[in-house]
């Protein structure tokens, strides 16, 4: 017959057993985490008549990240983002960005990030392809992101955090204000902060 | 190239072209049935270029049909010089013509849920109705000789131009201002040719591109309803001396009388999105 520590000790193996035939397959496939609006960052600078940076965010921010630690490849985003949500702490500015002068916020009421590969370049970085939609135009895009965190907020969901940072021309999305005489400047740089709360 | 000399050759080259047109055409009067609204259209076409760029078509931004519209209203131009009787004909074509193109300009905003399909239904409906209306009752105005008739659609463009401006968007408000600049090269014309006509097409579809700017910038940034109502005003006010009881009026009443409302009309009109900026306070220059 089996001594009492015997018993303990299959039942402790029978546990591991059934632990990890529980928990392999689910990292073996994609997590799915909500982006957290609160938590989430989407800030732009561009500069003001070649002299200073003007900044900016958006407020209003959606989306879905696919994780799946084991194999990157198979990982996905997709983020929208309210273009009316801009703040750039001057509401006269931000009404004329909402303008057809530059957003056009009121046909395009969103701006749309879209993965289509995700490639893995080292234990905390990624690259990400994908089609970025701006006031109507769709054009590709290709950022490094960086894996900033993992953990659990305060209401015991599981968090997981990710940043960029690229470089966009507005030209290339339709949007040519104050072009001329580099009132402001083509280049957009933005950067992306997201946590995303596990569904 | 600075900002400053962009503008002046934005302006510069089409006011040119449009010149060059109807000093050459005006004096041949079957040719300039078609050449004084292709001036204006083709004059605001490349405007339009040079400020904004080569738009895409079909167009992405609803914008810039604006350009398409201005190319493609210009047989309205033709249109207007049809003889008296067949006039309801005109009327006729051009509310079909701009019911089609308000609905392209503004159908967007529909489609965003920006407006509900009511509201902007009954918006097309009313501008289409207003925008023939003035271009049926200004075209006349085109008839007028000297330079009276392109100084008050210069006029009219430049506080259209401010009002767009103040109304959030400045390249609207630029095109508007560059498009009564470009008309008022029929200032100096008729200053030296006191015979010389800007023609019924020229005027209708002057009118026509203003009233799509304003409309515009109604529905895509933030011109109120009241200061659009006063700019269509100001604009009826190059008809009144055509109307019954303006047939005794001098030819100083005939061009002093439209000008003051233009300017008063207008004034309120740019003076209203001017007090809805500045009340921003917020240090903002565009």
């Amino acid at each position: 017959m089996f001594s009492k520590n015997a018993l303990r000790g299959l039942s402790y193996l029978a546990s591991a057993v059934l632990l990890f035939g529980s928990v392999a397959p689910v990292h073996a496939q994609a997590a799915t985490y909500r982006i957290d609006p609160v938590h989430t960052f989407v800030m732009f600078r561009v500069k003001h008549l070649n002299t200073g940076f003007a900044y900016g965010r958006f407020n209003t921010i959606s989306g879905t990240l696919m994780v799946d630690e084991r194999n990157p490849g198979n990982s996905s985003i997709e983020f929208e983002i309210d273009a009316n949500s801009i703040d750039t702490g001057n509401t006269d500015r931000d009404n004329h960005l909402r303008s057809p002068d530059f957003f056009n916020a009121r046909q395009f009421p969103k701006i749309t990030f879209k993965s289509t590969r995700v490639r893995k370049i080292n234990d905390t970085t990624v690259e990400v392809t994908g089609n970025l939609t701006v006031r109507g135009q769709t054009r590709p895009l290709t950022t490094r992101v960086t894996f900033t965190g993992k953990g659990r907020n305060q209401r015991g969901q599981e968090i997981i955090g990710f940043e960029t940072a690229f470089t966009i021309r507005r030209s290339q999305f339709g949007i040519n204000y104050g072009l001329q005489g580099n009132g402001l400047a083509d280049d957009v740089r933005v950067t992306v902060s997201v946590e995303g709360i596990r569904q | 190239m600075s900002v400053v000399l962009n503008s002046i050759v934005a302006t510069a080259l089409p006011a040119l072209l449009v010149g060059m047109l109807w000093l050459v055409g005006w004096r041949f009067r079957t040719a300039y049935l078609f050449l004084s609204a292709s001036a204006v259209g083709g004059g605001f076409t490349l405007l339009y270029w040079l400020i904004l760029g080569k738009p895409d078509f079909p167009p992405i931004d609803a914008t810039q049909w604006l350009f398409w519209l201005a190319l493609g209203a210009i047989p309205i131009g033709w249109l207007a010089h049809i003889g008296r009787e067949f006039r309801w004909m005109w009327t006729w074509v051009l509310l079909i013509v701009l019911a089609v193109a308000f609905v392209l300009l503004l159908r967007p905003l529909m489609v965003s849920e920006f407006w509900s399909l009511q509201a902007g239904v009954l918006w097309i409906v009313g501008l289409t109705i207003a925008t023939a209306l003035l271009m049926a009752g200004t075209a006349s105005a085109g008839d007028r000789p000297g330079l009276g008739t392109p100084f008050l659609l210069a006029t009219l463009g430049g506080l259209s131009a401010g009002a767009l401006f103040f109304g959030k968007s400045a390249s609207l408000g630029q095109l508007a201002g560059t498009l009564g600049g470009v008309v008022g090269v029929g200032v100096p014309i008729g200053f030296a040719l006191k015979r010389f006509q800007m023609g019924r097409g020229a005027v209708g579809l002057t009118m026509m591109l203003f009233a799509l700017l304003w409309a515009t910038t109604l529905g895509y940034a933030e011109l109120k309803p009241v200061t659009l109502a006063l700019l269509y005003l100001a604009g009826f006010s190059l008809a009144l001396p055509s109307a019954p009881f303006a047939h005794n009026w001098t030819p100083l009443m005939q061009f002093g009388v439209p000008f003051a409302l233009v300017i008063v009309l207008g004034g309120i009109a740019f003076g209203i999105s001017y007090a809805s900026y500045s009340s921003g306070a917020g240090g903002y220059s565009y």
